[in-house]
Formats: C-alpha cells, sequence, structure tokens
C-alpha cells in the first residue's frame, strides 16, 4: 500500500478544522492541497490556533490497497527519542531532545484510524482522517516538523506502510489585515517566508501581547539595520515587504524609518494573530533616545531629532490612551535628561498617553505637538 | 485634538516648473555599471507598485567598504506631473520636518537632507522621480550619483540614421486631443536599455503602456526619441505633426 496524497488545507473557506491559505511569497503562487503528494516537493500548511474548533481533520488518498476492498489505516508520530548515555549527560542530553521537540516537533499529533474503501484498481477516493492528541490549541507560535508513520490494520496489528513529513506552521489566531484569506491567487494570502520569520521571532508565544512584544524586539533588535529618515519600503502602499526581507536576509548594513519600522512590526505581528494598527502623529522635537542598533552604553548615541512626523503601531485602534509598539527605537527612563545616565526601554505595550512619567508621549516628546493623525493603517504588502 | 501634518512645500509652484510646451519622457531607465565607477550592482528589483507607476530599485556596494551602499529608486511615472507628485509623496514619507532644496541643475526641482543627516537626495525630472540615498552607516555623496544620472538623462546624441520609427495615425490633429505615438525598435532592448522622448510642441504622457502626445498650442509639433543601452551606439527617430 501507499500513501498518494495528503490534503491539510482541504476547505478554503475556513480555518476551523483544517489549515490557513497561504502562499510563499507576493510572486509565488498559493499554496494548495495537496500539499503533501507523492513524488512532489512538500509543501507546508500553517494553523490559526484560536480558530481551530473541536475536531481539526486532514485529508488523505492511496493506492496500492485491496481491489474492491477496505483497510483500517491510521498515521502515528514517527519519532523515536534518540538513545542517550546514562548519567548526567544522558540526563542533559535527553532534556535539550525534549525543549527541541516540544519547539519544533509534531503538533499534529496523528490521524485517527479510518477504514478506507479501495477500487477495482486498489486506488482510495479522499478520505478524512480526524487529528487526535494534537496541540495546534495549545501549543506556542512555532515551526514543526512532524514524521507520520503510516499504517494499515492486518491481523489486528499495525503494519507500517509509509512514512510522510510535513512541515506546519502555527499562529495564535487568523492573521490580521494587511493579510487576508479570501482564496485564490490572492498576495495579500499569508507568505510561507514572512511566517519563517515570524514564527521564529515569536517562537513560544502563546498571547498575543507575547507576539506583538517578541516581534517588536525583534524588528528593533536586527542587528544591520540603521536609521534614516526616510521611508525606505514604502510609504505609499504597498508596504515592499519583499525588499525588506531581502533586505534582511543578505546581512549587508541598511537603513529604514519609523514607518518601516511600524509596517514590519505591524506587518509580521498580525501575521501571526495579533491586531496591530499603524498611526502616526505631528510635530515634535524628540528628547534624546536610542535609535536602531545605538549602544545605550555610548552617550553619543542616544540622539534627539526635530521630525514633522513619527509612525508608530498601536494596539486595537488609535487614541492617546491606547498602547503602542515601537520597533525604530528605545526611549529613555531616566529621569534626569541632563545626564550622561540612559535608561533604556523598548516601547512595547506602552501606554501613548500625554504627561504621566510611564506614558510613552512624555519619554519621547520634549517639546512640539504630538498630535495624533486618527488614521489607523495597514499597509498592503508587495 | 486631532493632528493634519500640513507639508511645508508648495506643490503648485513645483507643478508650474513643468514645461508644457516641451517635455522628456524616459522608458526603462535604470543606472548602469557606467554610472557608477568603483561601485558594485548587488540588488537589483522590481518593487511592487500602484497603477501607473514602475519603480526600479538598485542598491550599489563598495567591496572596500562595507559602511558604504547606495540605493537608487527609479519611479517610472506616467507624465511629468505625476513625477512631481511622487517627488511630493517622497517628501511627505520623510520624517523630517522640512527638507531643502537640492542643486538647481538637478532636474525639474530637488530636495536634500541637511547636514548632519544620513544623505539622501531625491529630484523629478520628465516622468521620473528619482531617490539616492545613502543606505548604510557611511556617509554615500549622493549628489554625485544623481548628477551622474541627471547627466545621461541629459544626452541627446548625434545618430546619422533615424532607425527607431515613430508614427502616428494622423498627420495633422488638433490642439485639443490626445495624438496617440507609436514606436517600433530596430531591436529588443536589453535590461539596461531606455528610451528617451523627447516632445516640442505638447506634453507627453502615458496611458495603460502607450504613449500619447498632448498638444499645448497650434503649429508644428515634434516628437524625437532616443534608444540607448550600453554597448551600443544610439538609435533614435523623429515624428512631425502639425496642430490644426
Amino acid at each position: 500500500m501507499k500513501i498518494e496524497e495528503v490534503h491539510f488545507n482541504h476547505d478554503t473557506s475556513s480555518a476551523s478544522s483544517d489549515a490557513l491559505n497561504i502562499r510563499k511569497n507576493a510572486s509565488g503562487g498559493p499554496i494548495v492541497a495537496p500539499e503533501w503528494k507523492s513524488g512532489q516537493i512538500p509543501q507546508p500548511a500553517a494553523y490559526a490556533s484560536a480558530a481551530i474548533g473541536n475536531q481539526v481533520a486532514i485529508k488523505a488518498k492511496f493506492s496500492q490497497g485491496p481491489s474492491d476492498g477496505a483497510r483500517q489505516i491510521r498515521a502515528i508520530d514517527a519519532y523515536l527519542p534518540p538513545a542517550v548515555p546514562s548519567g548526567c549527560l544522558g540526563w542533559l542530553l535527553s532534556l535539550i531532545a525534549q525543549i527541541l521537540r516540544a519547539l519544533f516537533g509534531n503538533i499534529l499529533g496523528d490521524a485517527q484510524e479510518t477504514t478506507v474503501a479501495f477500487d477495482a484498481a486498489g486506488n482510495s477516493g479522499l478520505e478524512t482522517f480526524v487529528l487526535i492528541n494534537h496541540k495546534l490549541k495549545t501549543s506556542g507560535v512555532g515551526i514543526h516538523t512532524t514524521t507520520w508513520k503510516w499504517q494499515v490494520k492486518h491481523k489486528k496489528k499495525w503494519i507500517d506502510f509509509d512514512t510522510t513529513q510535513h512541515r506546519t506552521y502555527l499562529v495564535l489566531a487568523v492573521p490580521n489585515g494587511p493579510w487576508e484569506q479570501s482564496p485564490g491567487n490572492n498576495t495579500q494570502l499569508p507568505w510561507t517566508d514572512a511566517l519563517d520569520k515570524a514564527c521564529l521571532w515569536a517562537l513560544g508565544a502563546k498571547i498575543m501581547d507575547d507576539a506583538a512584544a517578541k516581534v517588536t524586539l525583534a524588528i528593533n533588535g536586527q542587528p544591520n539595520q540603521s536609521y534614516t529618515p526616510v521611508t525606505m519600503f514604502g510609504f505609499s502602499p504597498p508596504y515592499q515587504l519583499t525588499s525588506y526581507m531581502n533586505q534582511l536576509d543578505s546581512g549587508l548594513h541598511f537603513s529604514l524609518n519609523c514607518t518601516d519600522c511600524a509596517d514590519a512590526v505591524t506587518t509580521f505581528a498580525n501575521l501571526l494573530g495579533c491586531d496591530l494598527w499603524e498611526g502616526r502623529f505631528f510635530n515634535m522635537v524628540t528628547r534624546r533616545f536610542l535609535p536602531l542598533n545605538g549602544n545605550p552604553a555610548v552617550d553619543a548615541d542616544w540622539v534627539s531629532w526635530t521630525w514633522g512626523y513619527h509612525e508608530i503601531c498601536w494596539l486595537n485602534s488609535m487614541g492617546q490612551n491606547q498602547n503602542i509598539y515601537d520597533g525604530c527605537l528605545q526611549v529613555d527612563m531616566d529621569d534626569n535628561y541632563g545626564d550622561t545616565l540612559h535608561v533604556p526601554h523598548n516601547p512595547i505595550k506602552m501606554r501613548f498617553g500625554m504627561s504621566g512619567p510611564s506614558d510613552y508621549r512624555f519619554r519621547l516628546i520634549q517639546s512640539g505637538a504630538g498630535n495624533l493623525e486618527n488614521i489607523p493603517r495597514r499597509r498592503a504588502v508587495g | 485634538m486631532p493632528g493634519e501634518n500640513v507639508l511645508p512645500y508648495d506643490a503648485r509652484a513645483l507643478r508650474l516648473r513643468i514645461n508644457e510646451d516641451r517635455t522628456e519622457l524616459f522608458l526603462g531607465f535604470t543606472p548602469w555599471l557606467q554610472d557608477a565607477p568603483g561601485w558594485r550592482r548587488s540588488i537589483k528589483e522590481k518593487l511592487a507598485s500602484p497603477p501607473g507607476k514602475f519603480i526600479r530599485r538598485t542598491v550599489w556596494d563598495r567591496d572596500d567598504n562595507r559602511n558604504l551602499r547606495a540605493l537608487i529608486d527609479i519611479i517610472e511615472c506616467s507624465s511629468a506631473t505625476d513625477a512631481v507628485d511622487a517627488l511630493l509623496e517622497e517628501l511627505a514619507g520623510n520624517q523630517l520636518a522640512r527638507l531643502p532644496e537640492g542643486p538647481p541643475q538637478l532636474g525639474l526641482a530637488s530636495f536634500v537632507h541637511p547636514d548632519g543627516v544620513p544623505p539622501a537626495v531625491f529630484f523629478a525630472r520628465g516622468n521620473l522621480c528619482i531617490r539616492v540615498i545613502s543606505f548604510a552607516r557611511g556617509a554615500v555623496d549622493v549628489i554625485s550619483w544623481a548628477g551622474r544620472l541627471n547627466e545621461r538623462l541629459s544626452l541627446e546624441p548625434h545618430v546619422e540614421r533615424n532607425l527607431l520609427v515613430l508614427e502616428t495615425d494622423r498627420k495633422t490633429a488638433r490642439s485639443d486631443e490626445e495624438i496617440a505615438i507609436f514606436y517600433t525598435l530596430p531591436w529588443t532592448l536589453s535590461e539596461e536599455g531606455y528610451l528617451k522622448f523627447l516632445a516640442s510642441g505638447g506634453i507627453l504622457v502615458l496611458r495603460e503602456g502607450r504613449l500619447f502626445l498632448r498638444p499645448s498650442k497650434r503649429g508644428e509639433a515634434r516628437v524625437r526619441a532616443f534608444a540607448l543601452e550600453p554597448g551600443r551606439e544610439p538609435y533614435a527617430g523623429v515624428l512631425n505633426m502639425s496642430i490644426e
């Protein structure tokens, strides 16, 4: 017996019992089921934890079965714990293996046994298998690999007949804008090239705040970035996500501004299901802050700018009492702005506020109006 | 109190600089290796762009200094007016409250970053809005870069034979109607090749990939075209029309 196809996204209109609609990037087409097909390069699947209902299922097709017969078939996790030496070293290696498995191992669980009927040629139709023991609702954000051992029941014994391997992204909820779920050749479907980054940056996050924080820190901490006042990756839509990721991957230094950082934080965080918006405020002289890749211990790295605008991310909506995320800079939480002592702080879920010492506005703006534009944005990706 | 970003630039005055009697229009212009002695092109991208625009991005690196990188975006618009609007959009997407004007010889209008800020220059010429930006930690002489591009955009090479065929479906036209211009090249341009159109007696515009002359007055209108690419002699064509 042989497995021919495995379908993860078998219902493009819903993500409650199957995988999300995704694509590789702007230029590649959508990834459509079957994601695994015998003899072809397997494609990944992505699940949204919060959208998952009571039952998750895959579909599979088989060949070389019994002519006009039926068989019980199932898939079980093929993982075998590595053999480790005894003693402390063995315990340590075993612990590492368990951690790696929790982070990157199987979250799909097993495919529950199902009776599969075969036609005269020994081919099956597309059969539904319910996933059991899966961790799609309990695991955090991540990229996981599942190896399934496919088995057929023969005289009360399960016999292995094939093996498949699947790469799976897990995000917290159905991606928010600019990402979309309308099927077809839609460039705004979640990109796996972007999921590769977002899922590693927010690895293990189980709640939205944590995911947004991790993405903000990751954007702020990319080692090859520096600040310039020019928008490099698209002030008017689309946000040039492809170009930004090319620069990140190049390892070479490049510069970007606040709009680019806000685009990046919103786009990657919302890919994980967060609900961020980009929004601007105007006309300010800033206090000294730490720009991208500044060294907090070097006083000269703390800089002040006169800005016509600054753009940041807002949680849920814009407003003076709303919380913000800023991946472009770190504010100084030290109350004495005249000395050389600085306390760097990433603005993560910080209240925009007004003049309170823990307000973002107070920590960023020394003088000027700082009026909010009140036009929340999510720039389409390109 | 809701905010509003009022840009401190006189958009109307910038648009008034467009000469409606003599226009330039470029198709496929991109920086050449010849524009950049000592530089290596590390990235060449066509960016996603809204209808009516093409954005070609190149990034240039110095092998002797990883901190020197120049990013050049050629934003090809449908007309000179759209190019000025694209320039204004560049200014709107700049966090600095106001940019000083750049060298007067640089296109129709140019703006630069002030001293002490990572260098950048933005200018509009013909239907192009061009930005040259110091893209890494070292300061690149962006004005020189822009000057070399502007110099090449200014070229009107002397050509012996007009092998580039320019045609229209009429020899006379009214001054209030647009005239479709058709061009046929003697060969297919390479990726580096570009076309330069010069018109007198009207303005050139692109619409859905087609070239049109919008006459500005009665009399004679003339369109000249050049096909230019590295390593090949330039070819040209000319078309004269009577505007009634």
